[in-house]
């Protein structure tokens, strides 16, 4: 299948922002649980 | 707004190849039909929060308990906030982005084409959850939409189907707002660079960016309450050193911009509606584009004013004031542009401009009462009465729903291929416009006179207000049935409308037939 760079750059992004996504909600969570408040 | 090579009956087709019936709305990865299930969703929803609406008011038509039992009340105004804000007003911005985005930047369909189709699919069982938790023991949750701990850490298991429904649609919102962004940076036509996007895209632009910040901190409070209630934790249990204050700190770091997320796509709408009646290019452009940004930005800086009540030092209070009452210069500038778009503008008044017009009118008032409320020690005297009730529905019924009904009569004919019945919508405009303000001016008076919010009896000195806010609910309820009235016949016929619906309507959405084609821009346009 051919690699078409317009879709290789749109999953690029999407995981990048999933990824900011995931981090936030670990943050939260992990934050008062590691550190406390 | 800028020119366009493009040959629209060769940019798309028509006819919809694959599954029909219902197979082929589950299987769908078309934005149209996504948009159009998002809308209907939203709409049932939107119908569901108005009965719990109503049955409050109900109640509180006079002094006494009549109509329901205390705890059932505390649940209806809980799911009311919650089905309003989750099922109602967000997903139904959501359709329209899903519906216009790529039609407005010339993209073929949104960047995820199946991810659309999961981020819709997952709405209707977060909404089973949530409605079904009305028949489990004890009853849905009671906490407010706001969730609050203690209270939700002791709700009965309402409270879970609450929690697992905000997860479901917390990840529904996130995955649509992912594939929004995307769509925008990488998927726009040649020649469409950011600053020639119609207002809407921008807007929702901002948006989706707050969501992917704020939903999973929600996801992140909602989840710790649930380990608070099943697995041992004390985050928000003050019994085991948690601290219950830090709840609505974290809720709120979501709240805020969660205001924003419900706003900034209804300036988006009448952006694009107010220079189309006004014949005019939209004042400003560049301006509402930083103003956007800078609501966003401060957004995130404001959360505390939600908690002046709860004590915090002088100087917290004195930040969060400040930084509160600075958003009111961006949104002034957007008014400011509404408003100087219309100045000496060949303007008429067909019912999409009509809701815009009525939405500059009524949300301003909410606005101004939010600064109201910016103020602490106004603040600590407001908190929990129906002054704040007043003012977030100025901001949310007013701004959200009524932008809401501009954007639908406006882009009605792209969307069924007919004009909706111009006298149906300015009766449905006027009526709502009148109910309105009957139902929610007078909570202003009632606030500040002290009546508290999610009580469902009151003292005697407040009956007179409650009573006429209860008629204008009752007639702000019936009023939308017009609506339906009015979708109904725009779908099953009407006066047809042409590709540009709107005389002097801008953008490459009116470059294509009404009702636009099943596929469309499948051959970008050159915009120059």
């Amino acid at each position: 299948m051919k690699s078409d760079p317009r879709r290789a750059a749109n999953i690029r992004t999407g995981l990048l922002l999933g990824a900011v996504a995931l981090g936030f909600f670990l943050f939260v969570i992990l934050k008062y649980k590691v550190f406390g408040q | 707004m800028a020119t366009l090579t493009h040959d629209p009956i060769h940019a798309g087709h028509a006819a919809h190849h694959g599954p029909t019936g219902l197979m082929r709305w589950l299987t769908t990865t078309n934005h149209k039909d996504i948009g159009t299930m998002y809308m209907i969703f939203s709409f049932i929803m939107f119908l569901s929060g108005g009965v719990m609406a109503l049955t409050i008011r109900a109640e509180l038509f006079q002094p006494g308990l009549q109509v329901v039992e205390p705890e059932f009340f505390n649940q209806l105004t809980t799911m009311h906030g919650l089905v309003m804000v989750f099922g109602a007003i967000m997903p139904a911005f959501v359709g329209f982005a899903n519906w216009m985005i790529p039609l407005m930047i010339g993209a073929s369909d949104m960047a995820f084409a199946r991810m659309n189709n999961w981020s819709f699919w997952l709405l209707p069982p977060a909404a089973i959850l949530l409605l079904g938790s009305f028949f489990v023991p004890g009853g849905a949750t009671a906490a407010g939409w706001t969730l609050y701990a203690p209270l939700s850490v002791q709700m009965g298991m309402g409270m879970d189907l609450a929690i697992f429904a905000i997860h479901i649609m917390g990840i529904s919102s996130i995955m649509g707002a992912i594939n929004i962004v995307v769509t925008v940076l990488n998927m726009r036509a040649p020649g469409m660079t950011m600053m020639k996007m119609p207002l809407f895209c921008w807007t929702w632009l901002i948006t989706a960016y707050l969501l992917i910040a704020v939903m999973p901190v929600l996801a992140g409070a909602v989840t710790m309450i649930l380990t608070d209630r099943h697995f041992g934790t004390s985050f928000f249990n003050a019994a085991g050193g948690g601290d219950p204050v830090m709840y609505q700190h974290i809720f709120w770091f979501f709240g805020h911009p969660e205001v924003y997320i419900m706003i900034l796509p209804a300036f988006g709408i009448v952006s694009q509606i107010i220079p189309t009646f006004a014949r005019k290019p939209l004042f400003g452009y560049a301006s509402m584009v930083y103003a956007t940004a800078s609501i966003a930005i401060l957004s995130f800086a404001v959360w505390a004013h939600h908690m002046f009540a709860t004590g915090m030092p002088a100087a917290g209070q004195l930040f969060f004031m400040y930084a509160t009452m600075l958003i009111a210069v961006p949104t002034g500038v957007k008014v400011f542009n509404w408003v100087a778009t219309m100045w000496r503008g060949a303007l008429s008044f067909e019912s999409p401009m009509l809701w815009a017009t009525g939405f500059i009118f009524v949300f301003t008032i909410g606005g101004f009462t939010g600064l109201i409320c910016a103020i602490a020690p106004i603040d600590i005297q407001v908190q929990d009465t129906y002054y704040v009730v007043a003012h977030f529905h100025y901001v949310l019924v007013a701004g959200s729903l009524f932008a809401l009904f501009a954007g639908a009569y406006f882009w009605l004919p792209k969307w069924t291929g007919h004009m909706p019945s111009e006298f149906l919508g300015k009766l449905h405009f006027w009526c709502s416009m009148v109910f309105f303000n009957i139902t929610f001016f007078p909570m202003h008076f009632l606030g500040l006179a002290g009546m508290p919010r999610r009580i469902p009896d009151y003292a005697l000195q407040f009956a007179d207000f409650n009573a006429m806010a209860s008629v204008g609910a009752f007639g702000f309820g019936l009023s939308q049935l017009i609506f339906l009235v009015v979708l109904v016949k725009c779908v099953r016929g009407g006066r047809k409308a042409e590709a540009r619906a709107w005389e002097a309507a801008e953008g490459l959405e009116w470059t294509v037939p009404s009702p636009a084609p099943h596929h469309t821009f499948e051959v970008a346009p050159v915009v120059r």
